[in-house]
């Protein structure tokens, strides 16, 4: 494994680059700083390779084989670069414009307390990285599902494994989307990785780090940069995140699906709207689509949540002669959820389902119903007990509800009310299929901590909003500093 | 004007949580690190000896030399179902076939099962997989399965 410790930065790498190169093509991104683009670009990058290795593989054929994988990153990373060079010589000279939103200066303490804090993140963030590329991976999903996924796709070169397709094989979730085992097949093909060789394991620390920038950006943006910080200093520390079933050392999708859901929510619910800012949520939630089962009901959680804020905007302004334009970016967001979708759903119609739980099969809406009340007795209990369980978050949920509770002033606004709806979407899945499934304990145990993941973007933003209503009060002031969010 | 004792006390939470929680992740920053530089160097294979124990690896090797990588296998188990993940990760990217204990022995159930050469037992968390091998056959009036087609 040691050696392989340069094949997983390779690995990052190999995904971060065409992310960046993409990046430039979404002003929205450009224009932001490197820390702050970074989170967006590494997601999509994740996205541009797995998503385009999936269509070619499955549409046209194309072996997943070096010279796909070189394609797949290579063409979005030198776009980018292609249009970087060209933007730069019609500014002569000059780069992009930089987006800044806190229109005070920072002070000298402050400057000091934020690199304090970043270092602090850093070092943090080291011992995932550490632990991925030093130590064989002994996750439970990851090696009985994800993993072995990836290793099918690779050995038969195509996503349309016979393994997968034929029922005689015991594969276990053989429909879920593939997005990060064919990110895993990219990075192990494209380094020679050996038989024991995992040098896809720092890509998921990598996924962290992405969440955790993108959650900065958003907080940033919805509650002034003090705040944020603090938000993404206490986000970062639960042990869960960084070494649990789900977390960066292991290989599950989760950490995934959170970063594809929290970077789209920013981009849909608190950045300026645009054609490209919403294109680029889209392909954010393409990539959520295609890394799990719960990705489509999240991405339609979000564009719903995105057409509520269109909505507002709408009926804000003389909203007659305007709506065509809304509906285009509503449009660009829908796309490629679409698109992901569609591909998803032509993919497994040649692979039977087995070894699945599929909780929601032949369920009708009553049963649903009546389980999600008549359980509740049984369900509160063991969701409470593992939400505040300390080996998992260090009483990291306790800090969130007792300044939600202490900053509540601050989700009276419309922006921080949609991110808390869309903080409860993963709760809500976990809800219909407790409603439903047989064995109550052990699907809650296992599952419930990886809702509270997915929905740690958006929840650490509305944390991050009471948070800095929490310090004015303490500090005094009446009015907030922070910069309200574009049109919300 | 609102008291302003409810965000002193959460604020006051707020610090201890980030005090204990940085501690132990940089203590668990340290740990991995620590444990990264006492394996620094060690090739895969040992350092996988260390962590699964060497009955477990040898037997897996042993297993993985037998076993062609475009061969499937059988797999089962003595008493815990769970004990066959770890088998079958680290038979990747070989196929198998899962056998209930009394399962396979009844070769005759399908037309695959009996043209299957391999049988892997898995027998409990860190001990050593057994290999059963023996000839296969193609059943009458079944085709042969596609590993038995000549290439």
């Amino acid at each position: 494994m040691n050696s392989g410790a340069l094949a997983n930065l390779g690995g990052v790498a190999l995904l971060a680059l065409p992310g960046l190169g993409l990046a430039e093509l979404f002003p929205a991104l450009s224009r932001l700083s490197f820390p702050r683009r970074i989170g967006y670009a590494y997601l999509l990058g994740v996205v541009a390779v797995g998503g385009t290795l999936f269509a070619a593989s499955h549409l046209f054929g194309a072996p997943l084989h070096r010279p796909a994988i070189v394609a797949a990153a290579g063409v979005p990373a030198a776009w980018g670069l292609a249009a970087r060079v060209v933007w730069r010589r019609r500014r002569s000279g000059g780069s992009p414009p930089r987006l800044v939103l806190t229109p005070a200066r920072p002070t000298h303490r402050w400057r000091l307390l934020a690199a304090l804090a970043v270092t602090g993140i850093g070092l943090i963030c080291l011992g995932p990285l550490i632990a991925a590329v030093s130590t064989p991976l002994t996750d439970w999903d990851g090696r009985m599902t994800w993993t072995p996924l990836a290793a099918y796709l690779h050995h038969a070169g195509t996503v349309d494994a016979p393994v997968l397709q034929d029922v005689r094989w015991w594969v276990m979730h053989p429909r879920y989307p593939p997005l990060l085992p064919l990110a895993q097949v990219a990075v192990q093909e494209t380094f020679g990785a050996g038989v024991d060789d995992q040098d896809f394991r720092a890509l998921y620390v990598g996924i962290l780090v992405a969440l955790l920038l993108i959650i900065q950006d958003g907080a940033r943006r919805a509650a002034g940069s003090v705040a944020a910080i603090l938000a993404t200093l206490c986000a970062c520390l639960p042990p869960f995140l960084l070494y649990g079933e789900g977390g960066a050392t292991s290989a599950y999708s989760d950490l995934a699906l959170a970063g594809f859901y929290g970077g789209a929510l920013v981009l849909l619910l608190l950045a300026q709207p645009g054609l490209s800012t919403w294109l680029a949520a889209g392909c954010l939630l393409a990539g959520a689509v295609l890394t799990k089962n719960e990705g489509t009901p999240l991405a339609v959680v979000a564009l719903l949540l995105a057409a509520a804020r269109l909505l507002r905007r709408l009926r804000r302004r003389d909203a007659g002669a305007r709506a065509a334009t809304p509906l285009g970016w509503l449009a660009a967001a829908a796309g490629p959820v679409l698109a992901a979708a569609a591909l998803l759903a032509s993919w497994r119609t040649a692979i039977p389902n087995r070894d699945d739980e599929d909780y929601f099969a032949g369920l009708h809406l009553g049963d649903l119903l009546r389980g999600a009340f008549t359980r509740l007795p049984v369900i509160v209990p063991e969701i409470l007990r593992w939400t505040f369980r300390w080996s998992h978050w260090l009483g990291f949920w306790v800090i969130v509800f007792a300044v939600l509770i202490v900053g509540r002033r601050a989700l009276r606004r419309p922006f921080v009310r949609r991110l808390l709806l869309a903080a409860l979407a993963p709760a809500a899945i976990g809800w219909a299929a407790y409603a439903v499934s047989a064995n109550l304990g052990d699907i809650v145990r296992e599952t419930w901590p990886r809702f509270l993941l997915q929905g740690l973007a958006p929840s650490s933003i509305v944390f991050a909003c009471a948070l800095g209503q929490m310090l004015r009060r303490l500090s005094r002031r009446t009015e907030p500093r922070s910069v309200q969010p574009y049109g919300t | 004007m609102r008291s302003r004792w409810p965000p002193r006390v959460v604020f006051g939470m707020l610090v201890v949580y980030l005090a204990i929680a940085f501690s132990l992740g940089l203590y668990n920053t340290a740990i991995r690190l620590r444990a990264a530089v006492g394996t620094l160097g060690l090739p895969t294979p040992a350092l996988r000896a260390r962590i699964f124990g060497r009955e477990y690896t040898e037997a897996l090797e042993q297993i993985r030399r037998a076993i062609p990588e475009d061969q499937p296998y059988l797999l089962t188990y003595q008493d815990d179902v769970k004990t066959i993940l770890p088998v079958r990760f680290d038979l990747l990217p070989r196929c198998a076939i899962v056998r209930r204990p009394p399962e396979w022995r009844a070769v005759e159930r399908d037309c695959w099962t009996p043209q299957v050469r391999w049988l892997v037992v898995a027998v409990g968390d860190g001990r050593a997989p057994l290999l059963v091998g023996h000839p296969p056959k193609v059943p009458a009036g079944c085709p042969p399965a596609p590993w038995m087609r000549p290439q």
